[in-house]
C-alpha cells in the first residue's frame, strides 16, 4: 500500500517533534536541577506550529514533497532548543518569528498557484534584489562591523535575506530562455569550449556585484554566496565547467585584490590560518578560537546541553550557533546537522530532477544553493575550514529576517515539487 | 541538466564530507592540544569546577582543601596551615597557576589519574579529585619553624630509611590563601594580584623556597663528604697530618678559625672533624686529587637536580676538577671557595652516612587516596650509594664525637645519641652562614637534619640548637 505524501510527512514529524521536548527536559534539568513545568510551552507551541503547517498543506498541496518540512522542523527545533539554553528571551522571538514565518510560507502557498508566473518579469525582479542589498548602503546601520541592517523602530530586517531568493528567481529565469544559446556557442580549445564575450556579461555582472557587496558592505558572507548561487545555477543550466572555473579565477582574484587593499579582510584571513596565535588569540582571534575551544570540549559526545560555556563565544545565538551544538552536543550532534542539510540538498535537487520545466528545474536548483552553500559556509567557518564570514545558519540561527526568508524558501520549494507549472500546461 | 543535477549533489555530498572529516579532526584527533592551550579559559572553568582533592599531612592534618564559592569559579582553595607548609604546598590560582606540590601532583587533585573506568572517561563525569598525602609530619613541620623563627633559613629534615621528608620549611613564608582569593578591592582589581607583587618585589624574597631552591656557601659542614672521600680513596681516620694555623699552598694559603688563627699539631681525622680544622681537610683534599673530590660530591648527588618530587628543586654545584688549582681545591676540601649547595643536598648527604652509604630517593608523597582507600603509594626505593657501609660507620662515629666532645654540642639530646657536623660559611661582606646536619638516634638513625640560618652567624652556636628542637620533635 502506498502511503500519501502527507502521511509520510506526518510519519517524518513524529520523531522530529521528540528533539524540542528532550530539549526541554535536558536543559531544565542541567540548568535548575529540576524540570520547570512552564517551559514546555516551548515544546508544546513549536510542535503544535508544524501541525499546523501540516494540516494546512493538507489541503492547499497535499502532493507538495513530504520529506522538506519536516527536515526543517528538525533544524527548527534544534536552533530554538539551543536557544532556550542560552538566551530564554531570544528564544522566546524566535518562536514568534517561526510562527510567522511558517504562516507567510502558507500565504505564499495558497496565492502563488502557478510560479511559472515569476519568469515573466525577471529584471523587475533583479532590480528590487537590487535596491534591497545596496538600500543599506546609504540607509544601513552598522552591527559588527559589517552594514547589512536596515532599522524601522523596533524591527531589523536584513536585505540580504530576500534578496538572494529574488536573485536565485532572477538567474532562474534569464538561464532557462538563453542556456542553449549560451550552451552551444564559442571555440573550443583543445576540447574545452570558450565561452563568448557576450555571453560572459551577466557572469561579470554577477562579479561586480559580488565584490560592490564585498567592499562596500565589508560583507563577505553574503559575497561569496551570491557568487556560488549564480555559479550553481550557471553550471546546471549550461554544463559549462569552463563558466564555472572563470568564474571561481575571477572571484579569487578579486578576493585577492581586496585582501591586500582593505585591511578587515587581511585580517580575517590572518585568523583563520593561525587562530591560536598568542598575540592575536584574546584579540582578533579571540571568537573564532573560542569557537575551537568550544568544539573541542563537546568531543565526541558533548557535554550535554547547559553542561558547558558556549556563552563565552561572542554572537553564539547567530553566527556561531554551530559552535553551541558543537560543545554541548558534541561531534555526534554537528554531524546530525551536517546530514539534515544534506538531506535536504538531495532532497531538493530531487524536485529539480523530477520538475518537467526549465525554470522550475533552475529555480529549485538555486534555492537548494542557498541553503546548501550558506550551512557550509558558516559551519567551515567556525570550524575554521575557510576563512570565517559572517551569515547565519539556515533554521537554526537566532534572527527574524533570516529564518521568515527561509520559510519562504521553503515555500517555494513545496510549490515547484507539486507540478505548480500544470495550470499553464493546460494552456 | 539531469545530469548537471547530479553533478552538483556529488559536490555536495563532497562539501559534507569535508566539514564532517575537519569535525572529527578538531573534536577528536586534535581535541587535547586546544583543550590545553593556555588561551582556553574552557579549561580554568573546568578545572575549578571540580572539588580538588585535599592535600594531608601525613599524621593526617588537612593542609589544603577545596571550598566552594560563589564567584567566576566553583571552587577556590583554602589552606588551613597558613604559611606552615606554603614552601610545599604551593598555590592553586586560576591567576597565577599552580606551583609546588598543587602543580607536581595536580592531575591526581582533580581526579585524573589514576585513571578511572572508561564510562568516566567519557563523560569527563569527576566530581571530586583524589586526596594526596605526603610524607611531612606536622609536628616536625612545626617544630622546624618555631625553632627557626623570625630568622631567614630554613630546615630539611628527612627519615634515612625510607627517604620521607619529614619537615621542610624556609622562612620567610607566605600565606597562599592570600594568592587564590578571587576578592576585589574598592578600585576594581584583584587583591591577590597586588599580594603577588609584593611578594615578587620583597627584597626578602619570601616566594622562594630556600630548602630546595636556596644555594650556601657550605662552610665546615662539607666535610663529611670530604671525610667520606677521603676514606674511600684510601686515606682513614688515623690518617695523620701536622695542622698548623696557617698551611700555604700554591701561592696562597688556608687558615683555621681564631685569631691569629689557632694551630693543633699532629692530629688525626676524628679530632680534626671533632675540632673542625680547616688545614686538615685541605691537605686530605689536596692529597686526595681533586678528580676523587669532585666524583665522590657528584656522587651524593651534586652537579645534578635532586629527583624530589617536588618542582623547585636546584642542582647543587662543585667546580670541575680540571678547572680547580691546588689552592681551589684546598679550600674546596674545607668547604669554603666555590661550592654551592641546598640544604636539602646537605641533608642528603646525611643520609648517605646514617643509612649506611646508601641515600633512599627522597620524596613528599606518601600515598594517593580516595576517601580512606589508597589508590597508589610511593614505592621507596635506593636512589645512590655514593659510599661504602664501613665508611659511613667511621664517619658517623666521628660525628658523634663532634656532638660529644665538638662544636656541635648544641645539638646533644640527653638519653639519645647524636651525630652531627658544624659549619660556618664564610660570606664576603656579611655576616656568616650557620649550619648544622644532624643524625639521630647515631645508633639506629631515624631522622637527619639539615638546618641553615643565612647570615645567622656561627653554626654550632646558631644552627646545632635549632637542630635539636627539630630531631626531638621528630624521634618523639
Amino acid at each position: 500500500m502506498q502511503l500519501s505524501r502527507r502521511t509520510q510527512e506526518l510519519l517524518l514529524l513524529a520523531p522530529a517533534s521528540l528533539i524540542p521536548f528532550a530539549g526541554w527536559i535536558s536543559v531544565d534539568l542541567a540548568r535548575d536541577g529540576h524540570i520547570v513545568p512552564g517551559n514546555a510551552v516551548y515544546p508544546i507551541v513549536i510542535v503544535g506550529m508544524f501541525a499546523v503547517a501540516h494540516l494546512v498543506l493538507r489541503f492547499i498541496k497535499p502532493e507538495s514533497d513530504p520529506v522538506l518540512l519536516p527536515l526543517t522542523a528538525a533544524l527548527t527545533y534544534i536552533g530554538i532548543t539551543v536557544l532556550f539554553r542560552l538566551d530564554m528571551h531570544m528564544a522566546r522571538l524566535q518562536v514568534i518569528w517561526l510562527g510567522v514565518g511558517l504562516a507567510a510560507m502558507l500565504v505564499l502557498i495558497l496565492t502563488l498557484k502557478d510560479y511559472t508566473g515569476l519568469a515573466r518579469y525577471p529584471y523587475i525582479l533583479a532590480s528590487i534584489a537590487l535596491l534591497l542589498l545596496f538600500s543599506t548602503m546609504f540607509f544601513g546601520r552598522e552591527v559588527n562591523g559589517a552594514r547589512l541592517w536596515l532599522v524601522f523602530g523596533p524591527l531589523r530586517f536584513q536585505p540580504s535575506e530576500l534578496a538572494k531568493i529574488l536573485l536565485a528567481i532572477f538567474f532562474a529565469a534569464y538561464l532557462s530562455e538563453r542556456r542553449e544559446l549560451i550552451a552551444g556557442a564559442g571555440k573550443s580549445i583543445a576540447g574545452f569550449r570558450l565561452p563568448r564575450l557576450r555571453d560572459l556579461g551577466p557572469l561579470l555582472t554577477m562579479w561586480a556585484l559580488s565584490l560592490l557587496l564585498l567592499i562596500f558592505q565589508k560583507d563577505l558572507g553574503s559575497s561569496l554566496l551570491f557568487f556560488g548561487i549564480f555559479l550553481a545555477i550557471i553550471y546546471v543550466a549550461t554544463a559549462r565547467a569552463s563558466f564555472v572555473a572563470v568564474g571561481l579565477a575571477l572571484f579569487l582574484l578579486g578576493a585577492t585584490l581586496t585582501f591586500y587593499a582593505f585591511p578587515h579582510v587581511e585580517k580575517r584571513v590572518d585568523t583563520w590560518l593561525d587562530p591560536l596565535n598568542p598575540k592575536t588569540v584574546s584579540g582578533d582571534s579571540y571568537q573564532i578560537s573560542q569557537s575551537l575551544f568550544g568544539f573541542a570540549e563537546g568531543g565526541l559526545s558533548g557535554t550535554g546541553f547547559a553542561r558547558g560555556n558556549p556563552e563565552i563565544i561572542p554572537f553564539v545565538e547567530t553566527d556561531f550557533i554551530y559552535a553551541a551544538v558543537g560543545e554541548e552536543l558534541g561531534l555526534l550532534g554537528a554531524a546530525f546537522l551536517i546530514l539534515l542539510y544534506l538531506m535536504f540538498s538531495a532532497r531538493g535537487l530531487y524536485i529539480a530532477l523530477t520538475c518537467p520545466d526549465d525554470f522550475g528545474k533552475l529555480l529549485a536548483v538555486g534555492l537548494t544553493a542557498i541553503v546548501a552553500l550558506q550551512a557550509f559556509i558558516i559551519m567551515a567557518g567556525v570550524t575554521r575550514l575557510v576563512p570565517l564570514t559572517g551569515i547565519t545558519m539556515p533554521f537554526v540561527s537566532y534572527g527574524g529576517s533570516s529564518l521568515f526568508c527561509n520559510f519562504l524558501l521553503l515555500g517555494f520549494l513545496l510549490i515547484i515539487s507539486s507540478g505548480g507549472g500544470e495550470i499553464a500546461e493546460k494552456h | 541538466m539531469q545530469r548537471n543535477i547530479r553533478v552538483l549533489g556529488i559536490f555536495f555530498i563532497f562539501l559534507a564530507v569535508a566539514l564532517l572529516l575537519n569535525l572529527t579532526y578538531i573534536q577528536v584527533f586534535g581535541q587535547k592540544g586546544l583543550e590545553e592551550n593556555p588561551a582556553n579559559s574552557r579549561r580554568l572553568i573546568r578545572e575549578y569546577s571540580v572539588e580538588r582533592g585535599s592535600i594531608l599531612t601525613s599524621d593526617g592534618q588537612i593542609a589544603a582543601q577545596s571550598r566552594k564559592t560563589d564567584g567566576a569559579y566553583e571552587y577556590v582553595r583554602s589552606y588551613a596551615q597558613g604559611g606552615l607548609l606554603s614552601h610545599l604546598l604551593g598555590y592553586d590560582s586560576p591567576q597565577f597557576g599552580r606551583s609546588g606540590l598543587e602543580l607536581q601532583y595536580n592531575e591526581y587533585l582533580l581526579g585524573r589519574k589514576p585513571s578511572r573506568g572508561w564510562v568516566d572517561e567519557m563523560t569527563k563525569n569527576v566530581e571530586k579529585g583524589y586526596d594526596l598525602r605526603i610524607t611531612v609530619d606536622s609536628g616536625v613541620q612545626m617544630a622546624a619553624a618555631q625553632a627557626l623563627g623570625a630568622r631567614k633559613g630554613a630546615v630539611v629534615a628527612i627519615d634515612p630509611r625510607d627517604g620521607s621528608l619529614l619537615a621542610c620549611y624556609s622562612w620567610p613564608t607566605f600565606n597562599p590563601n592570600l594568592l587564590v582569593g578571587q576578592e576585589v578591592d574598592a578600585q576594581g582589581s584583584l587583591k591577590a594580584d597586588g599580594q603577588m607583587r609584593s611578594y615578587s618585589q620583597d627584597s626578602s624574597s619570601p616566594l622562594l623556597n630556600r630548602a630546595t631552591m636556596g644555594l650556601f656557601t657550605p662552610g665546615s659542614s662539607f666535610k663529611i663528604l670530604t671525610a667520606s672521600a677521603g676514606i674511600e680513596s684510601g686515606f682513614g681516620p688515623e690518617t695523620v697530618y701536622d695542622c698548623p694555623g696557617i698551611w700555604p699552598v700554591g701561592g696562597s694559603r688556608v687558615v683555621n678559625y681564631g685569631s691569629p688563627p689557632k694551630a693543633f699539631g699532629s692530629i688525626d681525622m676524628d679530632s680534626a672533624l671533632t675540632l673542625s680544622v680547616n688545614t686538615y681537610f685541605a691537605q686530605l683534599a689536596y692529597n686526595m686529587g681533586a678528580g676523587r673530590l669532585v666524583d665522590a660530591a657528584e656522587a651524593f648527588g651534586m652537579n645534578e637536580t635532586i629527583p624530589l618530587d617536588y618542582p623547585g628543586v636546584e642542582a647543587s654545584s662543585i667546580p670541575e676538577a680540571d678547572k680547580m688549582d691546588s689552592i681551589e681545591l684546598a679550600w674546596t676540601g674545607a668547604g669554603q671557595g666555590e661550592l654551592l649547595l641546598t640544604p636539602l643536598q646537605m641533608a642528603i648527604i646525611g643520609c648517605a652516612v646514617a643509612n649506611r652509604g646508601t641515600i633512599m630517593l627522597p620524596h613528599l608523597m606518601k600515598d594517593i587516596r580516595n576517601g580512606d582507600e589508597i589508590l597508589e603509594r610511593f614505592e621507596t626505593r635506593p636512589w645512590k650509594s655514593p659510599i661504602s657501609s664501613s665508611t659511613a660507620l667511621s664517619v658517623l662515629s666521628m660525628m658523634v664525637d663532634v656532638v660529644e666532645n665538638g662544636t656541635g654540642s648544641g645539638a646533644a639530646i640527653e638519653g639519645i645519641t647524636v651525630a652531627g657536623k658544624t659549619g660556618t660559611a664564610e660570606v664576603q661582606g656579611k655576616a656568616n652562614h650557620a649550619w648544622f646536619v644532624g643524625i639521630a638516634p647515631a645508633e639506629n638513625p631515624q631522622v637527619v637534619v639539615a638546618v641553615l640560618v643565612e647570615n645567622g652567624g656561627g653554626g654550632g652556636a646558631v644552627a646545632a640548637p635549632i637542630a635539636k628542637q627539630i630531631m626531638e620533635a621528630a624521634l618523639k
